[in-house]
């Protein structure tokens, strides 16, 4: 780790900070005392990623090298990482599905398939096939039809795992099932995605999502699911860990220090946001899908389990920073980039599921009651194909009720079995249409342990519907939570940038996945 | 043969002895007008105050509603409450206290035998009514009624057996062109009113025939089709039709005020009115007639309560108008006398007549009016308007009191000036309008204009109609009058007091008539405010009783889609083509859109067929698979999410969704799992599967979309007065006409004005913002 990341406490001299609002960001004046947490700033990368490429597979941990455990008559599944990570240039997917593929035709198997553990998300189009698989995987296996994408509702239906140790059920793609070894390529984000973790999201069945995300989902199903997968299926796993650059090259400012910007960064910083009021979409393409190359921090192969663990420690080095205690309330923005808005803005449940999503439970930044302020503008623009679900979610349930006992009781079957959804999810480009009602469930976890939930510079009418409030400006927000938490509550604000995990002094939680990711 | 300016001779009242209700003690009445505005409050103050006196009204059957019903629904109204209450019901007061004949004007029933009185004050008041109409009225139907009158008290033998006396409510304007002071007797005049209603009513035939030669029509036609040429033929016939009859109408009214003014009259109704007073001096030779001249009539000053009124009159119109800023300017002379009287006044006046017996053959006029004795001019009417509504001003459309214009009394030249030249600019916006695009902005912009048209045409109608009387220099005199009040008993003077010099124009004017009209328009916006009124075609979807029998029918391109043909025509050529190809079918297309746009505009069907020609040669199941492969996404970004919403809906609901589209077959198949029916163009292709630039049957549009609903419907058992359609052109307005809940979707201003008139409702959908491809990373 190069720089650690720290907490500046606001005081007089402190110059006004980088506020993400969904768009470039703007400079604002924090109250006076408010702690900002500034996210690592990691810059180790491994220097030939070839040959640790090369290594990973031949001398993997806890297992034996790929090539032997391959045989001619084997039948062999690669599983990719969908959307959830954008596509980068010359992606590290693609290398290593062409690395591997490379093995086995050398081993002769004929039996190979790629699978895009896709989950809820959406499919990928053929250019973004292209660019996360590279031209010669697509070209050698697409008029095949080799390269799959998971369906979550397969007509031919899922194979049993079995269930957890408490209960969940484990449903998975058939294709898994069948094969004689599964090679995993993971870009891992979060703690939860490392070896087996993104496969449990990625390529099982609604029922198993049911169990982890649902409306009576267990806390920590989806490690339970994981360590059933990594028992059950013969994998191979492979996982990466990327440098923290989410943000394209020109917005580097992102995260960076403010006393340290240079001038061309703020100079950056102005232009985009000139470029933010006459084109929001063309800015959030260039900000978040400029396909620019990241470093590779972390590259490890062999036993899930194995793999997983140095997956988790690379990541707690790059992402953790640690806070003195819970906030009152805690000023935090959304990522411009989540799992769930490939090339689109975030649509105003997707915002607030990722703002909100990590701040339940024990580990959380703010305190239980505390307030959260979010900066972004909650615009109410659902793509008719991509988030026809999510958009029909916010107009018609949402409108009507925000209690998730009566979505589930009344709502989720639809949203669940509903043809258009299906249709638009299968043969289109739509995500899944369970995932608003998971999206609520989780957010209405976090609204539980919140108080006051308050969206600075949000559409009226959009906050109010989630339940929450807008308001104008950040003074405005803090008068508002006010009555909550009383006239001089301890701030804390989650200075955008990296992706960065909080570690609360006393209760060390690392899996707060809302909170990682800022941007 | 014209109007004369000889004095006449003036015939005096006649005394009043005794109080009114003894005078008309056991007198039957035989009334017509019951149903009108003096007519009612005539009806009321007889009840009320001559109780041994019986009216016998003569009221038309109106549709299903009887005479009797008619009087009863009559006596159901607010002022004769007491008077039901007291008879113990509606059916009872009726029956007990009046006599119902029922009947119309020109074809009078027999009159019963024992009337004393027949006080005739119907008559069209319009001031421009069709000449027919008003010959029809004022001449012909005073003679009919005369007649019965007169056949009633006849014997068999042709002797009169009683003498009746017959009272006449005409007007005072009945002077006609005249100037200065106007005496209570016969106007002199030499015209011939046999002659004149004879011609009057052939005028009627000789227009009515005009109307349907075919010059006539082809021009008509042309007018019609300038408007709806797009909407379709039925819509252009019906609309012709339509002008036809207002021309009629127009034509009419035009020929009745022309001869009015040849004749030294201002217009066809004081002119008739004159004719008529003459048709009653004539045939009431052999009995005693009286003759009623109000002036204009506006609310009670007193009966039966301040500021009684029905309806608007003459003088209301303006003072609303400049309530609400709307009046810019009055061509009126400053100095002119506006000769308002109130109502009860005039009903005082008229009962009082009643109760004299003037002598047989010699009618004696009477002017109710205020201007002789009490002026009121337009300068002072002017500031009274302007106190009361600064003091209690309108609030318009809950955005604040309206803005008062400042008259300056400029003349009528300078007003026709700015009328003409708003008329212009008004007609050269909305021409501009017609072929704007379909954005919000343009909508909002052919609103206003509208609001401004509409004042435009109120002024012009307004001013063509009374502009004289606004530069009247005439005064009625009324001696017979105010002599006949004088005559009442004093115990009379409470409820039948009619001198018009008693009061104060500002009490009269500010508290008792402005705050009696505007208290209706002040209901209706406090109604407006509580209702937020919205068109209610777009409304929440029930489920269908019975699935199936319900159908939602909706337009592709504009209404669910964010496109249009020229677009998808672009999207499908342009990528199979190099460089060079590409530039060389944008520019053609270029060189060809001004042609057809124009196509567009005069006949989409046309059209259609014309860009069609440009998909010759193209391989037909190409075009499909790259519809499918590549355009689907394309199509998918573009639809309307609160489109795709709204068809969802109609599923749910059971209900059976249709596309009808003008678009080629291809371009829907990324729709087909949303609707049930999709009609759509199909290219025809030759044996090679190559498309020949021809289609396999019309495209279905206009006017053969309802058409084809309808078949569908009757086929399908569906009830298309509970079905639903969706369109954003003029051209689907006969689509949208078909069904009960028509929808505009993102209009262009001539539906939206048609929307707006039958109060459909107006939704803007639009697509998603990130919907453009430019904006997908890597194109997806």
């Amino acid at each position: 780790m190069s720089r650690p990341g720290f907490v500046l406490e606001v005081e007089k001299r402190t110059p006004p900070l980088l506020v993400g609002d969904g768009g470039a960001g703007h400079l604002a004046t924090l109250p006076l005392g408010t702690q900002v947490v500034y996210a690592n700033e990691y810059d180790s990368a491994l220097q030939d990623v070839e040959q640790a490429i090369g290594s990973a597979l031949g001398a993997p941990k806890g297992t034996t090298p790929l090539a032997d455990l391959l045989e001619p008559s084997s039948s062999l599944t690669v599983v990719v990482t969908g959307l959830a990570v954008a596509p980068m240039a010359q992606d590290i997917r693609g290398r290593l599905v062409e690395r591997i593929l490379d093995v086995a035709a050398e081993r002769r198997v004929d039996d190979v398939q790629v699978l895009l553990a896709i989950g809820t998300g959406r499919r990928l189009g053929a250019a973004e096939l292209a660019a996360v698989l590279g031209r010669r995987v697509v070209d050698a296996l697409g008029p095949d039809h080799l390269v799959v994408q998971h369906d979550l509702a397969d007509p031919a239906g899922p194979a049993d795992l079995g269930s957890t140790d408490r209960g969940e059920p484990v449903l998975v793609n058939r294709r898994l099932a069948a094969s004689d070894v599964v090679v995993t390529v993971n870009v891992a984000r979060t703690a939860a995605d490392a070896g087996a973790g993104f496969l449990a999201e990625g390529v099982v069945a609604r029922e198993t999502l049911d169990a982890m995300h649902g409306f009576s989902a267990a806390p920590d199903a989806q490690q339970r699911v994981a360590a059933v997968l990594a028992d059950r299926l013969p994998l191979f796993a492979i996982d990466v860990v990327t440098d923290q650059q989410d943000v394209a090259a020109p917005f580097g400012y992102l995260g960076r220090r403010e006393w340290e910007w240079s001038v061309p960064q703020r100079l950056a910083l102005t232009a985009a946001r000139r470029a933010g009021k006459v084109a929001p979409e063309r800015l959030h393409k260039a900000m978040w899908e400029g396909m620019q190359a990241r470093e590779i921090c972390a590259l490890t192969a062999g036993a899930p389990d194995q793999v997983a663990e140095a997956t988790r420690t690379a990541l707690a080095d790059q992402q953790m920073v640690q806070v003195p205690g819970q906030a009152d309330v805690l000023i935090t923005t959304v990522p411009g980039r989540t799992p769930h808005n490939a090339g689109l803005p975030a649509d105003p449940l997707t915002a607030a599921w990722a703002a909100l999503a990590g701040l339940a439970g024990a580990g959380s930044p703010v305190r239980a009651g505390g307030a959260v302020i979010i900066c972004h503008p909650l615009r109410p623009d659902f793509s008719p194909t991509e988030h026809s679900a999510a958009g029909d979610f916010f107009t018609q349930v949402l409108t009507r009720t925000t209690d998730p006992q009566v979505v589930h009781d009344e709502h989720e079957q639809r949203f669940a079995t509903d043809d258009w959804y299906g249709h638009l999810h299968r043969d289109e480009h739509g995500y899944a249409g369970m995932l608003p009602v998971y999206q609520w469930y989780a957010i209405s976890r976090a609204r539980e342990h919140c108080g006051d939930i308050v969206w600075v510079g949000a559409d009226r009418d959009s906050a109010a519907r989630l339940g929450m409030r807008a308001a104008t400006s950040l003074a405005d927000a803090l008068e508002i939570v006010s009555n909550g938490v009383g006239p001089d509550p301890q701030l804390t604000y989650l200075h955008p940038g990296p992706t960065m995990v909080t570690d609360v002094v006393g209760s060390r939680v690392a899996e707060t996945r809302g909170t990682t990711g800022r941007g | 043969m014209t109007i004369s300016t000889d004095t006449p001779d003036v015939a005096e009242a006649p005394p009043l002895e005794g109080r009114l209700r003894d005078l008309l003690a056991g007198k039957k009445i035989v009334m017509t007008g019951a149903t009108g505005f003096i007519g009612e409050q005539l009806l009321w103050k007889i009840l009320t105050e001559l109780p041994d006196t019986t009216p016998a009204v003569l009221v038309r059957r109106k549709g299903s509603a009887g005479a009797r019903d008619r009087v009863i629904t009559l006596v159901g109204k607010p002022i004769f409450r007491e008077l039901v209450q007291a008879a113990g019901g509606k059916a009872e007061l009726v029956d007990s206290r009046i006599e119902v004949i029922e009947g119309d004007l020109p074809n009078v029933p027999p009159l019963p035998r024992d009337l004393d009185i027949v006080l005739h004050c119907a008559g069209d008041v319009s001031f421009d009514p069709p000449i027919d109409k008003a010959f029809a009225t004022n001449t012909v139907g005073t003679r009919a009624l005369m007649e019965a009158m007169l056949e009633a008290v006849t014997d068999e033998a042709g002797t009169l057996v009683k003498v009746p006396h017959y009272v006449h409510v005409s007007t005072a304007y009945t002077a006609g062109r005249r100037r200065g002071m106007i005496p209570e007797a016969q106007h002199v005049h030499d015209i011939d009113y046999d002659t004149e209603t004879t011609w009057g009513l052939k005028l009627k035939e000789t227009i009515e025939l005009e109307s349907r030669t075919p010059e006539r029509l082809t021009r008509l036609r042309r007018q019609a089709e300038r408007v709806h040429r797009k909407a379709g033929y039925l819509t252009t016939a019906r609309d012709t039709e339509e002008r036809r009859r207002t021309w009629v109408h127009d034509k009419l009214v035009e020929a009745g005020t022309e001869r009015a003014r040849s004749l030294g009259w201002t217009d066809c109704y004081t002119f008739t009115k004159a004719l008529g007073e003459r048709v009653v001096a004539d045939l009431g030779r052999n009995i005693m007639v009286s003759v009623v001249r109000p002036a204009i009539v506006e609310s009670s000053l007193k009966h039966p309560y301040p500021g009684w009124i029905e309806g608007f009159k003459m003088a209301d119109p303006i003072i609303l108008a400049y309530g609400k800023g709307n009046m810019p300017e009055l061509p009126a002379s400053p100095d002119s006398v506006i000769d308002i009287v109130p109502c009860d006044m005039v009903v005082n006046a008229t009962l009082a007549v009643c109760a004299t017996r003037p002598r047989i053959g010699e009618p004696v006029f009477y002017h109710v009016n205020s201007g002789a004795r009490n002026p009121l001019t337009f300068a002072d009417i002017y500031d009274h308007v302007r106190h009361y509504f600064l003091e209690h001003p309108l609030t318009p459309g809950g955005q604040g009191a309206a803005q008062l214009p400042t008259w300056s009394f400029p003349g009528a030249q300078r007003v026709d000036q700015l009328l003409n030249t708003s008329t212009k600019a008004y007609e050269f916006a909305d021409m501009a309008l017609k072929i704007a695009p379909r954005w919000e902005v343009f909508r909002q912009l052919a609103r206003d204009l509208d609001k401004g048209g509409e004042q435009i045409a109120f002024l012009r109608r307004y001013l063509t109609i009374y502009g004289e009387y606004l530069r009247s220099e005439v005064t009625y005199l009324d001696d017979n009058t105010i002599a006949l009040h004088n005559r009442l008993d004093p115990a009379d003077l409470d409820a039948f007091a009619f001198d018009s010099s008693v009061y104060d124009w500002k009490e009269y004017l500010e508290d008792i008539h402005i705050a009696s009209i505007t208290a209706p328009i002040r209901r209706m916006e406090e109604l407006k405010r509580k209702r937020r009124a919205r068109p209610t075609t777009y409304r929440e979807l029930t489920p269908a009783k019975q699935p199936g029998t319900v159908l939602a029918a909706f337009d592709l391109d504009g209404t669910v889609l964010n496109s249009d043909v020229i677009q998808s025509y672009l999207w499908v050529r342009l990528p199979e083509l190099g460089p060079w190809g590409r530039s060389k079918a944008v520019l053609g297309l270029v060189r060809d859109l001004p042609g057809l746009l124009w196509t567009e505009n005069r006949d989409r069907g046309a059209f259609l067929r014309a860009l069609y020609r440009r998909y010759r040669g193209a391989d037909l199941a190409a075009l499909e698979s790259f519809v499918d492969d590549t355009l689907t996404d394309l199509i998918m970004d573009r639809l309307a999410p609160e489109a795709i919403r709204r068809i969802r809906e109609h599923r749910d609901a059971g209900h059976t969704t249709v596309l009808l589209t003008g678009t080629i077959r291809p371009f829907t198949r990324p729709l087909t799992p949303l609707f049930d029916h999709i009609v759509a163009a199909d290219l025809a292709t030759d044996e090679q599967g190559r498309c020949t630039g021809y289609l396999t049957g019309p495209p279905l549009v206009g006017e053969a979309r309802p058409a084809w609903l309808r078949h569908y419907a009757a086929a399908n058992g569906i009830d298309l007065a509970k079905s639903y359609a969706y369109a954003d052109s003029h051209a689907d307005e006969s689509m949208l006409r078909a069904v009960g809940n028509p929808v505009a979707v993102n209009p262009d201003v001539p539906l939206m004005r048609v929307a707006q008139a039958d109060h459909w409702s107006i939704v803007e959908w639009s697509s998603h913002s990130a919907g453009s491809r430019r904006n997908r990373p890597l194109g997806r």
